[in-house]
């Protein structure tokens, strides 16, 4: 299982910083996402996580000293929630440069826009 | 709970709640972000004294003991830091008075204002390495949303590259936080220093500190890492580039210096190695970009990068003098910044342009701001009265010193040509009597705008001229501050108990 884990997150980091290096800024958007995601994973993967142990002990004198670890499941949901605010946003400004600059590519972006030192009015 | 540990976060997180209360008002807005940015001075005073004679302040949150819950601790290069943070909050607050007009406050100015004072404090004070990383986030957000609010049309480009460039980074962080979990287990960092003393897996352990490097060059504008800040501090109001100049990049430098000598400062052999290299790119690099733009907040962003290499130029030395010539320059530098951002927003309102080639002869139509120009201008290139020049002059003896030859010259170099960049701009803007045949469109601002616009910059300036004929105010701080990094034994025990 663990094996398999590592595995996916070798080959999601591949894909998403694939899709990171892309020109067009949607892929841009979804190689974030997919990061994020793969992250999450791995903090699953090496965050020492016990099967099969009660998240809870009643009694402190148990002699079982086996119980679950819910650290990185606090963190996971913590990322996971960041990750939705802040995917929120870049979806917004995705979509504002959609509208207003008629294009998602960043190359082309570039020439959509003027040249910031001659901001003000000249005449 | 100790409280004068916990209000320099908490006073931006109740100001934000309140300016969200008055929503509609912008007025009312303006006056509690204010208030709130005054109380934040007050507070990051008191802790700071109250650090000069505990040395560490600690809280632990809901009173689980250290390891388990999260830490929260002061030492003396925090509180310096969340001093110089509020002073500059202050400053910005009052610029934005007629800066940010009352459409971009009803769209929520103010309020991603305070929420990242309050990330900025909170990862200055934070103890625990995943709420470093919560705070970061948090700081982001709030830096897209003022970066997004300006009057102009929407600069997308450089949005999108801060924006992706700095997610990716955070990313990364998190990326080694998971890592250094699967090792140890931990997350304090005072817990984390003592099982990476005792852990014998030192390549893993080399890794993880290459990727946090990775993470906090993109946070601090490293040499091949910096891109995303000059395309992005020039395309949104004054206000908002001030602040980010003042604070952004330092809280990234912040994190390098406490990460790197409490956790990886055992196998920091190589690491200060690449930390040298990265450096003497940087200062080299940021500065011959300033010398090619011909926009003033585009000059100050690329000087900006280059000067980051002198705060990092302690770490990658190591040495006591070495140190506390970085959190010197670094405080003077946060002051230094916003004034001169401040400054180029208030050329842009008196005289409709901040081109070099456009505005001429302020020396003639604005005596008062030249002079505060030339102050802060030649402060950040280290003139000798000023607050700039006894930075300097510590860290190239230190870097001399401790035999870094090359490190000495381009510090040395970095600063003649730093001169050479304020120098170029003194001559074009304000000794240069012709006047072009661009005709730029002021507003007409009113005595009170007028004064709103300029007292942050005067009482900036005489900050910088303060630490320039008393430093050694600061220099006591700073030593106390660089032996406070250096002894890391000092704050696992502040954390840890005996």
């Amino acid at each position: 299982m663990e094996i398999l884990l590592c595995w996916l997150v070798g080959v999601l980091f591949t894909v998403s910083i694939y899709l990171l290096l892309n020109k067009n800024l949607v892929r841009v958007l979804f190689g974030i996402m997919l990061i994020g995601s793969s992250i999450n994973l791995l903090i699953f993967a090496i965050g020492h996580l016990t099967y099969n142990a009660p998240a809870f002990i009643n009694n402190p004198n148990s002699p079982s000293t086996q119980f679950a670890n819910a650290l990185p499941q606090a963190l996971i949901l913590t990322a996971i929630v960041i990750g939705f605010g802040v995917m929120t946003f870049s979806l917004i400004l995705i979509t504002k440069a959609w509208q207003e600059l008629n294009t998602v590519d960043e190359d082309k972006m570039r020439f959509t826009e003027k040249n910031p030192s001659l901001d003000q009015v000249e005449s | 709970m100790n409280w004068v540990l916990m209000l320099p976060i908490l006073i931006p997180i109740v100001t934000a709640i309140l300016v969200f209360f008055s929503w509609h008002k912008p007025n009312l807005q303006r006056f509690i972000t204010t208030l709130g940015c005054l109380a934040l001075i007050l507070s990051a005073v008191i802790l700071l004294l109250a650090v000069l004679k505990k040395s560490y302040l600690v809280s632990q949150m809901g009173s689980w003991p250290a390891p388990f819950g999260i830490t929260v601790i002061a030492d003396m290069l925090s509180s310096l830091m969340i001093v110089a943070t509020s002073l500059v909050s202050l400053c910005v607050v009052i610029f934005s008075y007629v800066d940010i007009n009352k459409r971009c406050v009803r769209r929520g100015f103010y309020p991603a204002y305070c929420i990242l004072l309050a990330g900025v404090c909170g990862a200055l004070l934070t103890g625990d390495l995943f709420n470093l990383y919560v705070w970061f986030e948090i700081i982001l957000i709030a830096s897209f949303v003022l970066l997004s609010l300006s009057e102009e049309k929407l600069h997308l480009e450089g949005i999108v590259k801060y924006s992706v460039l700095n997610l990716i980074a955070t990313l990364f962080l998190l990326t080694a936080i998971a890592f250094l979990y699967g090792i140890t287990g931990t997350l304090n960092l005072a817990d984390l220093a003592i099982c990476l003393q005792h852990t014998d897996n030192t390549n893993l352990v080399s890794t993880i500190a290459v990727i946090f490097i990775v993470s906090f060059a993109i946070k601090a504008a490293l040499f091949p890492v910096f891109f995303w800040l000059p395309a992005a501090y020039h395309t949104t109001s004054y206000s908002a580039s001030a602040l980010f100049s003042g604070l952004l990049s330092k809280v990234g430098v912040y994190a390098l210096l406490r990460i790197f000598t409490l956790l990886f400062i055992k196998n920091s052999h190589y690491l200060q190695e690449i930390l040298l290299i990265l450096i003497n790119f940087t200062l080299l690099i940021g500065i011959i970009c300033a010398i090619a733009q011909i926009e003033l907040r585009r000059i100050f962003s690329f000087a900006l990068i280059s000067h980051i290499g002198y705060m990092l130029v302690g770490l990658a030395i190591l040495t006591p003098l070495a140190l506390a010539g970085s959190i010197f320059y670094m405080i003077q530098h946060m002051l230094c910044i916003t004034s001169l951002f401040l400054l180029s927003g208030y050329i842009a309102y008196q005289t409709g342009s901040t081109d070099i080639t456009k505005s001429r002869n302020l020396y003639g139509k604005f005596p008062y701001l030249s002079i505060f120009f030339f102050i802060c201008a030649f402060s950040l290139a280290g003139m000798p009265p000023l607050s700039g020049f006894w930075a300097k002059i510590m860290l190239i003896s230190a870097a001399f010193i401790s035999h870094s030859y090359l490190t000495t010259l381009l510090l040395v170099l970095t600063s003649l040509l730093t001169i050479f960049v304020m120098a170029r701009i003194w001559q074009n803007m304000f000794l240069h009597t012709a006047e072009t045949p661009y005709r730029c469109i002021a507003p007409v601002l009113t005595f009170n705008q007028k004064l709103s616009l300029f007292l942050p910059i005067i009482f900036l300036t005489t900050l910088i001229i303060f630490i320039g004929f008393m430093p050694n105010i600061l220099y006591t701080l700073s030593n106390i501050a660089a032996q406070q990094i250096l002894n890391p034994q000092g704050y696992i025990h502040a954390v840890m108990g005996s």
